[in-house]
């Protein structure tokens, strides 16, 4: 679950960095950059939190 | 005084889990301090502070020069004032103070923080309501509202003052467990809304003309209608006063007490070059783009969507969070018998009432100058006792020798500096320097009148009477850690 758990609030990292940045680069419009952003956003808050309980208890 | 050496003492309780020295053992490392001071310095504040900047009109040249060196102003008092003191005593500031001005002064110092604490927390909170305000078509005050602006706006105030509360009574622990994972992401919200809007600013993809476009539609030196300009120098000194009670003032005692070595003071560059400075950059930006409204939540919104909007009301409550927890500390020891949560109630409801006026997040620059100011006195008293007194030939910790509730001399120049700062014919922004300057010679000069030319005593501190950054009782520490 720890592993899964980090590659995944990484992986929303990484879409909360890239969005803005094919935004600006006209790779997406700006509907697609605010929803993946937004996406990207919950899937840190969420992976994060629970990558944060697992190191925890390990 | 019966009652004050009571209440003292039900303070020195609360107190009681960080009253002795930080052992070797306890060391943190520079990478844990590096990212304790990013984390901090990327809050609810930046959305404020960056775009207001831009509302008072600052060219770009003078905010980056200011920024640079402010900041960097900032990160050498937290490095060659503030940590030294914190490596050769790892105490606390509330301990050490104690021991200088006695446990009535720094009763009345740590009543005097929980107020500036709730007036902080309740900016906070205002600032949350702007973007919870989107959802329910609640408008934002006016950049000159001192009054909650209407009936919806208070509400939302309420609201979120009363979770904002109970979360704070529940779990503060879990909050800012919470709170260190939102940091990295409250920055990368700050840099898309700042990448996002570049274009509908004019910016070319090339950044050809990034500079042109920052100079003249950003920070184009035209203060909005109402608002004072400034220039390098208004920026310089906000950029370095920002956290004076944590640097100068010392409040961060607290946390350099756990550094190997008093040289962990430079990690301060991290929050002040990604909070105080790329996220100042960042708000600045986005507040251009919405046509100058001092709107937080419309202005992250506008730049990053709903991700935005949640990134301003989580800022604003792990924000306001710790700061109720801290006024609610603070509080306690005139409370004597109130639990943590009655308090910590007590503090929220406060905080609350004091979030429906938005005067306190709109004059946000004014009152961070303000809380600096009023307990700057204390950092200059601590330092003086600590470094001046013995090359003075003063007796220092005379009032823990003698068992004094009050330093009077700590008093008069607490008081003294702040009627002098008052009076001083300059900006707001610059008082506190003449003002420290003014404590640093008072205080010694007050001693010296009081004890006269005698002998000072042996020191009771942990450290030898010259120990210095890197000598003495400090090398001991880090040869021992």
């Amino acid at each position: 679950l720890k592993r899964v758990a980090v590659a995944a609030s990484l992986l929303s990292y990484a879409l909360c960095v890239a969005s803005p940045l094919l935004y600006f680069f006209d790779r997406i419009d700006v509907d697609a950059y605010k929803t993946l952003l937004a996406v990207g956003t919950v899937g840190w808050l969420v992976f994060a939190t629970v990558w944060s309980g697992q190191r925890d208890t390990t | 005084v019966a009652d004050l050496a009571r209440l003292a003492s039900q303070m020195d309780r609360l107190y009681e889990f960080d009253r002795e020295p930080v052992t070797p053992d306890k060391l943190k490392s520079f990478w844990r301090f590096a990212g304790l001071y990013a984390g901090e310095h990327v809050a609810a504040t930046e959305f404020v502070i960056g775009a207001f900047f831009v509302l008072h009109g600052v060219t770009a040249a003078a905010l980056i020069a200011g920024l640079l060196v402010g900041n960097l102003l900032a990160v050498l008092s937290w490095t060659f004032i503030c940590a030294p003191i914190a490596t050769d005593t790892r105490l606390t500031l509330y301990w050490y103070l104690r021991r200088i001005a006695g446990p009535g002064l720094t009763l009345l110092c740590n009543v005097a923080n929980a107020i500036l604490y709730c007036v902080l927390a309740g900016a906070m909170i205002s600032v949350s309501a702007t973007a919870v305000g989107l959802f329910f078509g609640v408008r934002s005050p006016a950049l000159s509202a001192v009054l909650p602006p209407s009936t919806g706006y208070v509400v939302i105030c309420l609201a979120l003052g009363a979770a904002f509360t109970t979360l704070a009574i529940l779990g503060f622990d879990k909050l800012s467990r919470f709170n260190s994972i939102c940091s990295p992401w409250l920055f990368t919200v700050f840099a898309a809304g700042a990448i996002a809007v570049m274009p509908g600013l004019g910016v070319q993809r090339d950044l050809s003309n990034l500079w042109e476009v920052l100079s003249t539609r950003v920070w184009n030196g035209v203060p909005t209608p109402g608002q004072e300009p400034y220039g390098f120098w208004h920026i310089t000194f906000f950029a370095w006063f920002c956290n004076l009670a944590m640097h100068i003032g010392l409040s961060d005692m607290a946390l350099l007490r756990y550094a190997k070595r008093w040289t962990y003071g430079v990690t301060s560059a991290f929050g002040m070059y990604l909070g105080h400075f790329l996220a100042w950059l960042c708000s600045g930006l986005m507040v251009a783009a919405i046509g100058r409204e001092m709107d937080p939540g419309r202005m992250a919104f506008e730049a990053a969507g709903w991700a935005g909007a949640l990134a301003v009301l989580i800022a604003g409550w792990t924000t306001a969070n710790p700061t109720l927890y801290r006024a609610g500390l603070a509080l306690q020891a005139v409370t004597p018998d109130w639990q943590r949560w009655k308090i910590t109630l007590v503090a929220g409801i406060v905080t609350t009432i004091l979030a429906c006026f938005p005067v306190f997040f709109l004059k946000l620059l004014d009152y961070v100058a303000i809380y600096g100011l009023v307990l700057m006195p204390i950092g200059a008293i601590v330092f003086a006792e600590h470094w001046m007194f013995p090359r003075l030939g003063l007796q220092p910790y005379r009032a823990a020798t003698i068992g004094r509730i009050f330093n009077w001399q700590a008093l008069i120049v607490w008081v003294g500096t702040l009627v002098f700062c008052a009076l001083l014919p300059i900006h707001l922004f610059y008082r506190w320097l003449p003002g420290y300057v003014l404590a640093l010679v008072a205080y010694p000069a007050l001693a010296r009148l009081s004890q006269g030319s005698g002998p000072p005593s042996p020191r009771l501190r942990r450290g030898h009477a010259d120990a210095r950054p890197g000598t003495g009782r400090a090398k001991a520490d880090e040869a021992s850690s």
